[in-house]
Parts: C-alpha cells; structure tokens; sequence
C-alpha cells in the first residue's frame, strides 16, 4: 500500500473575517468543498472497504453483499492468520530489517548529502555524475543476481540491507535541503570559533537536521517495510522471510501451478483460504505503518516539500 | 609487459585444465563400485552406506507443505536407499521469478530440480546448451521408468525432445476425469413447484432423476421460467437461472456448444479421426453463437458467467436463499449448500436429435518436472533414486502423505493403503500438501485397482461422468495430447498463438454478450484468423501431432 500519496492536502481557505463574501465566492466555496469531499471519499473508500471486508464473510464479500457495512461479522480470517507462525517470525524479520536497515541508510544518506551539498567538496562534480548514471541505468536483474551470487550473499538476510543501503534519489533531497536550509553564515561562523569539518558537522548541521532524518526514516521505514522484491529472489529459508513475503506466499500460492499444484480441490480451497485473509492480512501488515505516520508528518512541511521541490 | 600477459594466460589455462582434469575423475566407474551402487533390486539399498553420496535438489514447495528435508516421506526413501539428499526447498513463487536467474548462475546450479516446471523452450534451449543431461541414456538404470516406458509408448513419445532424447521426468496421475470437466446440473426442486403448478407439462415429478434427458427447447422453457418466476420465494428477482465460468478449465460454456454438433473445449482445438482441428470456424459454431447469444440476452444465461473467477461463481452458490437454477461444474457439492436438490442432466438434445461432449486437453500426463544437471557427479545414482518414486506405494506416498501419517500401516483385505481419518481442525487438503510433496509419480488405472484407494470424490465424479458424459462423446473426438515441439515451431507458434486465441476470444465474448453475429461478421472473422495465421498453426499442430503418433507407433 502506498501511503504517501494517500494524504490530500486541502487548499487553504482564505479567512474572510473583514468582507462579506459575495454570492459568487460562496458558490464557489462551496463545490471547492464538495469536491473535495468528494476526493476524499474516493480515497478513503477502499481503505474502508478493506475493513469491513476484513471481518465479513468471505463469501458475503464474493456475492457482493458487502459495501456499507460488515455482513456476517467473523473474525475468522484475523484468527486463521495469527494462526500461522509464519506471520510472527515475518513479523519479527521485518522488524529487524526495517531498522537495521534503516539505521544504515541514515548513516549513509545524511552525510553524503551534506557532502554533496557542499561546493569545496573535491571531485565532487564526478561524484554527483557517478550517483546520477545509477539513477537511469541498471544492469538488469540477471547481472545483479550473479553480483549478489558473487558476493555470497545469496540466502543470506544480509541482501535485504546492504544492498539497498543507499538511496541515490534520497541523497539528491537530502542535499537540496542543505543548499537551501543551512545559510553559509551560520558555518562561517563555526568556522570562526575553531571547528573543523566533522566539528561543523556533528554539532551545527546535525541538529538543525530534525525535519529531513524524519523524512528520510518515513521514506526508507516505509520501503524496507513494504519490499518483498529482494526476499524472493534471494532468499528461500523461510525463517529469514519478511512479513510482505510470508503474506504474498499465502495469497498467491492459489496463482500458482506448477504442474505440482494439487487438485482442483486443493486450489480451490487455497483459494477460499487467501480470499478469507486477503483484507485481514492488508491490515496486518500496514498498520504498523500507519501508526509511525502522524509522529513524523508534522516535519513534513519542512523537509519533504522543501527539500524536494525548492 | 608482454611476458607477464604470457605467464597469466598460461596460468589460467592451466588452472581451468586443473579444474575439468578434477571434475572429470569423480565420474569413474570405479567410483560407483566403491560405493556399492546398485539398480537392479528396486527395493534394497542403492549405495551400500549412509553418507557416501549427497545430492543438492532445488524444489519449489507449496506454501502449505513441511519442509521437505523434515518430511516423512523423503527420510524413509533416505532410510530406504541410503542415498542423502539435501532439499533446497523454494516458495512456488519465488521459485517462478528465479528460475531463469538460477538457470544464469553457472557455478551455482544444483545437481537437479524437482518440481522444474520446464517448458518445451526451455527444456530445448538448456539441453542443446548441455546444461541438462539426457534421461533416456541411464533408462538402464531406472527399472521402474523404463518399464512404464515400454508398458507406455504414448508417455515415452510425449516426453521426447525433436532431438530424440528425453530430458525431463512426468508426473502421470490418471483417473480418465479431466477431459470431461463439465456436467450439467439442475435444481430439481424448482423444476418440481414448476410441474405442480402446471408451468411444466412436459415433464412428470418421476422424471426429475439423475440422467433426465432435455432438448435445448424444453431446457429454454424451464430456464425461462427460472428468470420469471419467483423460485426462492423472497420476493426479488435474483435467480440465476443457469451460471458457469466462462473459459474456466472446469464448469465452462463446451458443452452448451457440443449440443450443436461441435466438439468444444475452451481451448476450441480438438483432434477429430487423427486431424486437429480448430472448433471455431464450423459451421455450427456459427449456429451455437447466435443461440446461446440469445439466451444471454434474455437473462437465461448468467452475464456474470462472462468475468466472474471460480471462487465468485462458487460463492453464488452459498447464498443463503439458493439463486442457482442449473449450473455446469464437475460436482454439485462444491458449488452449492443443497447438492440434494439438484439433479445431474444427461448433455442436453440438440436440434438435430443428438446428445454429445466434447473433450478437453488437460494433460494427465506433464513433462518436464524433473530435470538433472551436467554437473551432477553420479546422474547414475540420483536417477536410480528418482526412479524409486515410480514404484506405486512410494508414488502414492509422495502425492498423498506418508504410511504412519496419512495412510495406515496394514494394508486392506485387497492389499490396498488404507487411509487414517483427517485429523481434527485441517481440511483434507491442507493435510494432504503438509505431508506430500506432489511431483513425479505414475498412478494410472492399475495403480488405482491395486494399489491405492481413489479419493470418495473422485469416485463420485467417475461414475457420474461414466453415466452422464463419457457415453456421449462426440464421435471421432480426442484429446490433443501434450506434444513436442520444436524450436523452430515454438518461435511461429508464439507470434501467432496469442493473436489467434485473443481474437476468437474477444470475437466470441463479444457476440455472446452483445446479441450475436451476423454472417458478414463471420465472414470477416473467418478471413481475419486465415491472416493471422490459423492455417500455419493448423499445419504445426498437425506435424506435432503426427511426429507424437509417430514416436508412440516405433516404440510399440
């Protein structure tokens, strides 16, 4: 589930205190109002549905019975999936991955940004142009299995954070943010009470920094906790699952045939049980996430939208 | 400068005759002796100790499914053959989007893959490479295979590469029910309040048993009043009054076209007296479209039926007030809470006095679920060791769940495996993929009067089909097997293939949903698929099929 782009931003309304505004400017009010109900209806629907869904029979949500409200209230689906061990190991991995994984990133994105972001770095135009290129060009996904086979890190859970250790693009937003946040003032001034580089760095720029590492933990948070990619590739000890993975085991298995895939009986039934734990399990595993999103939303006027599209 | 280039080279050429000189010494004869290998008794020991050999198998394995290092089964064919063999086991889809990246990785393969999934491309592309060995070379050493081979002329033919060579092992399970997914049931309760009340005449309440045989008019009529009468008594008009899955591989629209003379399957490719052929350009296929178009307009025919999935349709069927009339699938246990009140139908009487059914191409028999590595030191042991799971009781074993576990230790009176009961809280299906791997086996109608218990399912769908299907096969109409093709076929196939069954597909939907089709449309149509190909495709099926009925005629 994206979340990012589930966050409407309403337009800010003009407070008219002084002038009484005039019919045209009501009406027009008014549909900005309505539409916008409206918009926020089409989004938050299908997170609705998913609820409902989720503790309604299956079959109920088959026949199409199911819009409104919950129809045939069971929590069977809930219960059959914290049934499953697989679940709470996926869970505990991907908890682990999420911030361990994390913990790196920021390692290495803040400080290279605020490298890139400053004009005295040497060679610095060659290193902008060497991240850039990986920006648009890949090897393909063969090439980079036999790297990651080369490197021995296939069936290792390390492949589910080194790899991924650093974001070129996030490294860009963290740079733009230092060009137009910390003023050159402020360091010349560092520089004048006797601190040198790593000095500036640690106590001047760090912590005036709070709104970007709240960013920059949302965004890779969010895409350890959704990837899966690199789990079905590279990993098969299911002990060393994520959660996304464990889940998509248990809901596509039904896609699959593999000449080995059983009888009509046996698909079926896998089918009824994922068509049982498809909503219960959406919920499952983004909640989490939901739950980080509002500690971190309010640096997101000034990191996210600054840093990005100043 | 120059020197140093001339040192390296000749260092690295050395080091790579140092590496096949290695690699070529461990598949001595002399080797196998020391190991006491031996093939001829299926049933004693293939090396002489535990631990001498070892062997990587990559697997894909149900998400449902033990590990299969832990399973039963597998830890007695280890007990059993002392050959060890370490399961590389894989999620199905993970497997799915790795297949061609471990395939890339050359110094990693396996010695094998079970569950491989390999297609004809595949299977001609890795073998040419050398990448896969080829099977039929140790026969020798796999007496259970090679004597299904010379029992089977129609597996070993579909199982050979244009090459010659076979490279894959099968899996053959058969019970004679998959080409005839479809059986015609009626809600018999309905069509009894329809005689009560006199809507019915034509029928009597003592007709209303298995094997009642309907023309289409008279089906037409009772299909009409289904729509316009209130047959659930609750007062809305929600009765479907018939419903099936549009091109699903069970429960699909055939048979309704069989009722007019075509030997329909959802893939519209029959073999008819040896000649393959495409149903979807007769005459009566025309006829049957523009019938059936007008039963989906009348609202007789489910719209649904057109896009629903399998499990949408079986959910209809668990409402709490039945909206089912009459549906196709292969049980009405499955698709309805009341099988009692319906009734199965013998095919439906066309206009011109006939009953048929066409047959479908679901293969019992598929290839390419085994394959074994070039690199596999002793292929000679691992193959004997495949080989085991041919032997009946261990097929049974390995596609149903362990003696111990899921079958009982004695055997019946018969000398069959009995089966324990389902233990509490598990479907029969999830007991059944946690204990068995599935793969390669040979169950085929000797096995089942032998050896092992059919499931009471199965049974029930046999001698369902036996009084309601099988008798009224059109005539002349076979299956089109599984046949080999070459590369060369394959490449044509895939630019036309996909063209070809789109365009009937979406010709078809079309006219069934929107009203029918007039004769200067077919006539397009038909012109349409001789451009995109159909004759070319005709001609490769035909020389696939003669080269497979070829196969089968020098090995019987």
């Amino acid at each position: 589930m994206r979340l990012l782009s589930t966050s409407p931003t309403l337009p800010k309304k003009k407070k008219s205190g002084r002038m009484k505004d005039p019919l045209s400017d009501k009406i027009f009010y008014a549909f900005d109002i309505l539409l916008m109900l409206l918009l926020a209806a089409i989004i938050v629907y299908p997170l609705y549905f998913i609820v409902i869904a989720s503790i309604s029979d299956p079959d109920q949500v088959l026949n199409g019975n199911v819009y409104l409200y919950p129809v045939q209230v069971t929590l069977s689906g809930f219960r059959r999936l914290l049934d499953e061990e697989l679940i709470w190991t996926g869970y505990r991995n991907t908890i682990i991955y999420t911030v361990v994984g994390t913990a790196l990133n920021i390692a290495m994105t803040i400080p290279t940004g605020w490298a890139l972001s400053r004009k005295n770095l040497p060679a610095r135009k060659f290193v902008m142009w060497f991240f850039i290129i990986t920006l648009f060009f890949g090897g393909g996904l063969v090439p980079y299995y036999l790297l990651i086979s080369k490197l021995g890190m296939v069936e290792s859970p390390l492949v589910l954070i080194i790899p991924s250790a650093m974001s070129v693009w996030n490294v860009f937003m963290t740079k733009a943010y230092y060009e137009s946040n910390i003023p050159e003032e402020l360091l010349e001034a560092a520089e004048i009470d006797g601190a040198g580089e790593f000095r500036k760095f640690f106590s001047v720029v760090l912590p005036i920094s709070k709104a970007i590492i709240a960013v920059m933990v949302l965004f890779y948070a969010v895409g350890h906790w959704n990837s899966y990619f690199n789990a079905l590739i590279f990993i098969s000890d299911e002990r060393f699952y994520p959660l996304q993975l464990v889940l998509k085991d248990i809901l596509i298995t039904a896609e699959v045939t593999s000449g080995a895939g059983g009888s009509v009986d046996t698909i079926l039934e896998q089918m009824r049980i994922a068509n049982q734990i498809k909503y219960a399990s959406i919920i499952v595993s983004s909640l989490p996430i939901i739950l980080l999103y509002p500690f971190i939303q309010k640096f997101f006027d000034k990191g996210f939208l600054v840093g990005t599209f100043k | 400068m120059k020197k140093i280039a001339c040192f390296l080279t000749i260092l690295i050429a050395s080091a790579l005759a140092a590496c096949s000189a290695a690699t070529t010494t461990t598949r001595d004869a002399s080797a196998l002796a020391l190991l006491g290998y031996q093939y001829e008794d299926p049933q004693a020991p293939i090396v002489a100790a535990k631990g001498t050999v070892h062997f990587d198998i990559l697997s894909s394995k149900n998400a449902l499914a033990d590990d299969y290092n832990d399973m039963a089964v597998f830890q007695a064919l280890y007990d059993m053959t002392n050959v060890d063999v370490n399961w590389v086991n894989l999620s199905e889809s993970s497997y799915v989007a790795r297949k061609n990246l471990i395939m890339a990785d050359k110094e990693n393969y396996p010695d094998a893959i079970y569950h491989a999934g390999f297609s004809d491309k595949e299977i001609i592309q890795y073998s040419t490479r050398e990448v896969i060995l080829p099977i039929d070379e140790y026969l020798d050493y796999m007496p259970n295979f090679k004597s299904i081979l010379e029992a089977r002329p129609d597996i070993r033919s579909i199982l050979t590469s244009p090459d010659g060579h076979i490279y894959s092992l099968p899996r053959v399970e058969e019970m004679g029910l998959l080409a005839y997914p479809n059986l015609l049931f009626l809600n018999k309760v309905w069509v009894a309040e329809l005689i009560a009340s006199g809507d019915v005449d034509f029928l009597s309440q003592g007709d209303l048993v298995d094997g009642l045989d309907l023309t289409l008019a008279e089906f037409q009529e009772i299909l009409t009043l289904f729509k316009t009468t209130d047959m659930n008594h609750n007062a809305k008009a929600d009765e479907i009054p018939l419903s099936f899955v549009y091109q699903n591989w069970q429960g699909n629209q055939s048979d309704l076209f069989a009722a007019f003379g075509v030997p329909e399957n959802t893939d519209h490719r029959t073999v008819l007296d040896g000649t393959v052929t495409i149903t979807a350009v007769m005459d009566q296929f025309f006829e049957a479209t523009n019938f059936l178009a007008d039963w989906v307009t009348a609202g007789l025919i489910d719209k649904e039926a057109f896009s629903q999935s399998q499990d949408a349709f079986l959910a209809k069927g668990k409402a709490a007030q039945q909206k089912l009339g009459a549906f196709y699938w292969w049980e009405s246990e499955t698709v309805v809470t009341n099988p009692g009140d319906y009734i199965c139908l013998d095919p439906l009487i066309g206009s011109d006095g006939n009953q048929y059914v066409g047959v479908s191409n679901n293969p019992e028999i598929s290839k390419g679920n085994f394959v074994i590595f070039s690199k596999c030191a002793f292929p000679e042991i691992l193959l004997t060791y495949m080989d085991r799971f041919y032997d009946p009781v261990v097929s049974a074993q390995i596609n149903y769940g362990p003696i111990g576990t899921v079958y009982e230790e004695e055997r019946d009176e018969n000398g069959m495996l009995v089966q324990k009961p389902i233990p509490e809280g598990m479907t029969a299906d999830e007991f059944r993929l946690k204990n068995a791997p599935l793969g390669l086996i040979y169950l085929s109608y000797e096995q089942w009067e032998n050896v092992v218990n059919m499931e009471p399912r199965a049974k029930l769908r046999l001698e369902r089909l036996a009084a309601h299907a099988t008798p009224f096969t059109y005539p002349g109409a076979t299956p089109f097997p599984n046949v080999s093709y070459t590369l060369a076929e394959i490449n044509k196939l895939a630019t036309i293939e996909m063209n070809l069954y789109d365009y009937v597909y979406q010709s078809l939907t079309d006219w069934l949903l929107n009203g029918g089709v007039s004769q200067a449309q077919w006539d397009d149509y038909k012109a349409m698929l001789s451009n995109i190909g159909l004759d070319e495709a005709l001609d490769i099926y035909q020389d696939a099929y003669d080269r497979y009925l070829a196969t089968q005629a020098t090995w019987s």
